[in-house]
């Protein structure tokens, strides 16, 4: 009997592998995808202008101008929100500026990408805007990570999402066997503008994201490696002047003093502009590979960097550099975060935000000290206007109050649409 | 799952209390071990179950490890029917339950620009088939059990997209992975 039951075992193993190759792990994935509504550049540059607000559907990047803030929403424009009182902020208009991810504020205009072209729009009545110009080509070619290749002679103005759901072997789909993650390696196009410390006071404040950067009449943006410089004497007529070869895979630029700090995947770079229409390499602070926002005083640079972007590494932290030799920036203080992001500078006081907003006491830089944290969640960029600092977030856009910094609290808030 | 899971061990109390009024129901704990064989892949899980046992029938509750592809822990409801009444006898069982992920780090999915770990859902774990206790010494014994069984969960990841200009959008996928064996199965009744 028990000969049997052994005999029957091994028939039993032998049949199941027989027939286990006749099993199939399926995987069922449901994802979006999206395809371009494409629109002529002459019907895009004649819907430039003040339009009904709408909904916040994503936040971009900020730049403040007198009580007015003009917040980007990528690829679709810029939203105006009167903020004249901090705690009652009204969505008042929107600027249809599609492919707009960009934009810095010199005297009454605003100059925004829209796609490869450089726009300059008087804002002197926000709620009447004007296109006053259009400089095609200023910027590259957009390159796309999931390989998809625009029609460059028109512009996209919107995408339509399709839902679909599609049915294949486990082993099909199952891992990248090589590893392999593919990230855009060409430069971000950069534009850097005169911040709260380094601009005029005719000039908008941006965020320490920003990558356009106005200084001493330039208009600095970067393209495949080299800076791009337009000369602004003719503030409708942006000229362009040449370009500069720079580091490569810039993200952010911070413009202060005679300085521009660039914030790149590899480094904190500094570059003089005691010739303006030749920024000069000045000096460098090497880190690791890791996207890094910048902001910058007379004697110390603060970079934060952050993980899950597309300029990967696995660093969460804020660096202060003493830049009082700006050939040879120091040694610096690290900080450990969480997923630190844009940053501004007050007089002695950072804010960071690093999920929340942090405060930091920063009156020696070598040792700050954090004074109180704002539950803000997610947020990305700031800019501190007197003692009010607006901050975008993926959730809207956030007012916080720090008159007092130790009860530093959210005034008000826009939130973006569903939420 | 775990009303479901208590009312069948209820059940099975119940029944055996009033089908039997002489005989009362024993306990059983049963460790088992099983060879998973699938898509081009071998694997094992380990897995303890108790409940009752009375007359042909054993129901009862277990986990486990299973570590085919995916590793998870399943948590099911167990029931054996056993065709003869006597020692050495044939069986058939049927399990059914929620299947826990409980993945590795490196069988997470990672696509193309995504940097961020995937998250898990639960499943469905169901499975079936025929066995014989090899020998049995007072409700003791061995038994060998050749069965079919699925296991199925879910995973989440965000891909974000980018352009030259940052971020373009972000897309969620939703995977439901369904994964069929065969099992080859040891176990101990204790």
């Amino acid at each position: 009997m028990k000969s049997k039951l052994i005999a029957a075992t091994i028939a039993c193993c032998a049949v199941i592998y027989w027939i286990a190759g006749c099993t199939k792990d399926t995987t069922k994935e449901q994802y979006s995808f999206y395809t371009p509504v494409y629109q002529e550049r002459e019907t895009v540059y004649k819907n430039i202008q003040t339009s009904a607000p709408t909904p916040i559907n994503r936040t971009g990047k900020l730049v403040v101008k007198g009580n007015y803030i003009f917040l980007n929403e990528p690829d679709r424009g810029i939203h105006i929100i009167d903020y004249s009182n901090p705690a009652q902020p009204k969505n008042i208009g929107f600027i249809n500026i599609p492919g707009n991810r960009e934009a810095s504020i010199q005297g009454n205009y605003l100059y925004a990408d829209c796609y490869t072209d450089l726009t300059v729009t008087d804002i002197s009545d926000p709620q009447h805007v004007q296109l006053k110009k259009v400089v095609n080509n200023a910027f590259g070619q957009r390159f796309y990570s999931n390989a998809f290749i625009n029609d460059s002679s028109k512009i996209i103005v919107d995408w339509v999402r399709h839902d679909t759901t599609i049915e294949r072997r486990f082993s099909d789909v199952y891992k990248n066997p090589t590893g392999l993650v593919y990230y855009v390696t060409d430069n971000p196009m950069s534009f850097a503008s005169a911040s709260s410390s380094g601009g005029g006071s005719s000039s908008g404040v941006n965020g320490s994201m920003s990558a356009f950067a106005l200084l001493k009449n330039r208009l600095y943006t970067c393209r495949y490696g080299n800076f791009m410089v337009y000369n602004l004497s003719n503030a409708t007529d942006p000229a362009y002047v040449g370009s500069a070869p720079i580091a490569s895979n810039i993200e952010t630029i911070f413009p202060f003093g005679d300085n521009l700090f660039l914030g790149a995947t590899t480094g904190m770079y500094i570059y003089n502009t005691a010739d303006p229409d030749h920024p000069a390499a000045a000096g460098m602070f090497g880190h690791v590979r890791s996207c890094d926002p910048v902001v910058a005083d007379e004697k110390t640079a603060y970079v934060t960097l952050h993980t899950n972007t597309r300029c990967q590494g696995n660093v969460n932290e804020l660096n202060i550099i003493d830049i009082t030799d700006i050939h040879h920036p120091g040694t610096p203080v690290t900080l450990s975060m969480t997923s630190p992001k844009g940053l501004s500078k007050t007089g002695n006081l950072l804010l960071v935000c690093d999920g929340n907003v942090k405060i930091y006491d920063v009156t020696k830089p070598a040792s700050p000290s954090l004074i109180s944290q704002v539950s803000v969640p997610d947020s990305y960029d700031i800019v501190t206007i007197g003692h009010t600092a607006i901050t975008a977030t993926d959730k809207g856009l956030y007012f916080i109050d720090f008159t007092t910094p130790a009860s530093a609290k959210v005034l008000a808030s826009i939130p973006i649409l569903n939420q | 799952m775990k009303h479901f899971l208590l009312a069948v061990l209820f059940a099975a109390i119940a029944h055996c209390a009033c089908a039997q009024q002489v005989k009362m129901p024993s306990l059983f704990v049963m460790p088992q071990v099983s060879l998973l064989n699938g898509d081009d892949h071998v694997s094992a899980d380990v897995s303890l179950s108790a409940g009752l046992q009375h007359n042909k029938w054993m129901a009862g509750i277990g986990g486990g490890l299973d570590f085919y592809k995916i590793r998870s822990i399943p948590v099911f409801a167990t029931a054996q029917y056993q065709l003869f009444r006597k020692p050495e006898t044939p069986f058939v069982y049927a399990q059914l339950g929620t299947n826990i992920p409980s993945p590795l780090k490196d069988q997470h999915y990672y696509g193309f620009s995504h940097y961020t770990e995937s998250s898990f859902k639960n499943g469905l774990i169901a499975a079936g088939g025929i066995g014989y206790h090899l020998w049995d010494k007072h409700s003791r014994g061995v038994s060998l059990s050749l069965g079919y069984t699925v296991k199925t969960q879910r995973e989440y990841y965000v891909e974000n997209q980018y352009d030259t200009r940052g971020l373009l959008r972000q897309i969620t996928h939703s995977m439901k992975y369904t994964f069929p064996r065969f099992s080859l199965s040891m176990s101990l009744r204790l």
